[in-house]
């Protein structure tokens, strides 16, 4: 069984942004809202590096496992999802998160945040695939057309890998033996191997 | 002062079947918890399975699996992969067709445990676990963000630590009282009622613990409702719990200033007689006279060590719970987001130990003493019942009283 | 009794009133922030309101 990973290869990053930007236009993700961000470490220094972030749909997700009311879920694929319906704004899944992925509308600070936003996979909701009402809500559903992340798809330098987790993994490596460096995969042990001490 | 026995604990029947009845109970879910504290539930499993559209036999995620390792495939250098203009177009690379749909899948820890192992190729092409935060050039906030482990230490304390240990505190406590009930009784007005009452609490001072009551209740019932809604709830429909949910969310927070303005009222009220002394030590190292019937009830001002370690807990924990919970109606006002996530652990973890607290005053309070209810309800409480747990106190009024005349 | 009374009315109207204010105060940020008079400092007056459709069923209409 397949189990869905995203790995930015930090040698080949350029900040352009392309992801985060082609992202919101594909989901119409609202205002002050942004799934995929990008992070610039070092910055100005001779080893600086950027890195592509967005929801790493962990392993064991911790947001899961806080969440009082039972929104988010995962998937057989290992993405993890939310319902909208029943989200509380509380925050306790951004408190959780080893990546700040969760994100509120900016508008209602006042008793509750609003509902939440993440990134989905490009994988919807709980809604029925491919409807209306689950693409007003989280966006297209790549997934079940049989398609990748619109992020990493768009990625101009390939750095931005998604999908199945060896796959991508074997392509990572034999790309880090033929250029003869890698950074290695940023964020995989937080997101993937969290019983992995060290 | 030696006192003539009249009423002992052990005479009110009654309140002690009905105190065995709640210890039986409460033990039954104490155990449960227990149980619940080690049956290696709290792993994060999948909830939904994908598989083929219309697709009833059985073999659901092959599809699924296929298309996206495939479709991951097609990520592989671009000599290999294409868009190459003689390259072949591979099936479902184009078109909008819905080939997956999703279903429940039952709960079972094997996934999550297969994706947590490490395979050596994989290990090897690991980061160091770290927290990174760079800059960002997009205007939000926390853009800058990228890893930060202590999340996962954040869940454990709040999902095992707060949520698991404050039920036992909760659920212990109450256990520990009705079997005190069951076996001690009440704590009787020895001497009987004299049937003549003395003035201890004045309309100002009662309305305003019954103000800070009443909120802190509410607090309590919706704050619970978030806390334990996954429990408590959720058996009954998760549409009710996210209900349940948007109703504590809004009932939370309104309640938060009149129950501020009663912890305020109540420490200018009484800080002066709640300081301590000499005699609270005393009266500690007796218990309070709580567990015998003998009359030798340590005495005390107007009040004693008991009362003054629950007036202390409700003025310094309601401080730090009305603190943390302002921080968290304003996210990131004046604290970041380490900061908020402190602040919502203590709110969390400081929050069940102040409702165990304050199931023990209520008990105490109402069916635990015999005459104490009284004292908050009507303002006047028994002439010997302010004889037997005031008398300091007692001697002061009527002393003044007699000086008057 | 008088006194429970008293202290559990008081504690219902204060949160009563916090509700509204809340309220007034949430619904007020939220439409400040989505105005985009405030938002976009002009720019959207340029450009037509965006249809919000699933941009699948964008493309199959542009088919037919």
């Amino acid at each position: 069984m397949a189990r869905v990973k995203f790995l930015c290869d930090t040698d080949r990053c350029i900040e352009c942004n392309a992801c985060a930007t082609v992202c919101k236009n594909e989901h119409e993700v609202p205002w002050g809202m942004v799934r995929r961000r990008v992070v610039t470490i070092n910055d100005g220094e001779p080893d600086e590096k950027s890195i592509a972030i967005s929801c790493m749909h962990c392993t064991d997700a911790p947001c899961v496992a806080v969440c009082p009311v039972s929104t988010l879920y995962q998937t057989d694929l290992g993405i993890v999802l939310h319902d909208k319906d029943t989200c509380i704004g509380c925050g306790y899944c951004f408190y959780a998160c080893p990546f700040g992925a969760p994100q509120y509308p900016r508008a209602s600070l006042f008793g509750s945040r609003g509902v939440m936003d993440k990134c989905t996979f490009c994988a919807g909701g709980p809604e029925e695939n491919g409807s209306e009402a689950e693409f007003r809500k989280y966006g297209r559903n790549r997934i079940a057309e049989g398609k990748l992340p619109i992020c990493a798809e768009v990625c101009s330098t390939r750095a931005l890998l998604a999908g199945d987790g060896d796959t991508i993994g074997e392509i990572y490596r034999e790309r880090v033996i033929h250029r003869g460096y890698g950074a290695g995969a940023w964020g995989w042990k937080t997101a993937y191997y969290p019983e992995n001490e060290t | 002062m030696k006192t003539e026995v009249r009423v002992r604990g052990k005479d009110f029947t009654g309140y002690r079947i009905v105190g065995a009845i709640a210890a039986l109970l409460l033990a039954l879910v104490f155990a449960w918890q227990l149980f619940e504290l080690f049956d290696d539930d709290n792993l994060t499993v999948p909830e939904v399975r994908w598989g083929a559209a219309g697709d009833d036999s059985g073999v659901a995620g092959v599809l699924a699996d296929d298309l996206i390792t495939a479709r991951s495939r097609l990520q592989d250098e671009r000599y290999r992969t294409g868009p190459a203009p003689d390259g072949e177009v591979p099936a479902n690379a184009l078109g909008n067709e819905i080939f997956l749909t999703d279903e429940p899948l039952p709960r079972d820890t094997t996934l999550t445990r297969s994706w947590a192992m490490l395979d050596e190729d994989t290990g090897q092409m690991l980061q160091e676990r770290q927290r990174v935060v760079g800059r960002s050039s997009l205007p939000y906030a926390n853009a800058e963000l990228f890893e930060r482990p202590f999340a996962r230490d954040w869940r454990l304390g709040l999902a095992d630590f707060a949520t698991h240990l404050g039920a036992i505190a909760i659920i212990g406590f109450s256990l520990l009282l009705a079997l005190i009930l069951a076996i001690r009784g009440r704590v009787p007005i020895l001497e009987g009622r004299a049937h003549r009452t003395v003035k201890r609490f004045n309309l100002f001072e009662r309305a305003t613990h019954w103000m800070t009551s009443f909120s802190f209740i509410m607090l309590a019932i919706t704050g619970v409702s978030i806390a334990y809604g996954d429990t408590l709830i959720r058996p009954f429909g998760d549409e009710l719990l996210g209900a349940t949910g948007w109703i504590s969310t809004w009932g939370h927070p309104i309640f938060a200033p009149p129950f501020a303005l009663g912890i305020v009222f109540m420490a200018v009220m009484w800080t002066m007689r709640n300081l301590p002394s000499r005699l609270d030590l005393h009266w500690l190292s007796k218990g309070g006279g709580f567990f015998s019937d003998d009359g030798h009830n340590p005495p005390a001002r107007k009040f004693n060590a008991g009362q003054k370690l629950i007036f202390w807990s409700a003025i310094l924990g309601g401080i730090t719970m009305v603190l943390s919970g302002l921080t968290l109606m304003f996210p990131y006002y004046w604290l970041d987001l380490e900061g908020m996530s402190w602040a919502m652990l203590i709110h969390a973890i400081l929050g069940v130990l102040l409702i165990a607290i304050f199931i023990g005053h209520i008990y105490i309070g109402t069916v635990g003493m015999q005459g104490a209810f009284w004292a908050m309800w009507g303002g006047n409480v028994d002439r010997n019942w302010a004889k037997e747990h005031h008398e300091l106190w007692l001697a002061e009024i009527e002393d003044g009283k007699q000086g008057k005349a | 009794m008088g006194s429970f009374i008293i202290g559990a009315g008081t504690a219902i109207g204060l949160a009563i009133g916090t509700f509204f204010v809340l309220e007034f105060a949430t619904i007020s940020v939220i439409e400040k922030s989505y105005n985009p008079s405030l938002n976009l400092e002009g720019v959207h007056i340029q450009y037509p309101g965006v249809e919000r459709v699933n941009p699948a069923e964008r493309v199959a209409e542009d088919e037919e």
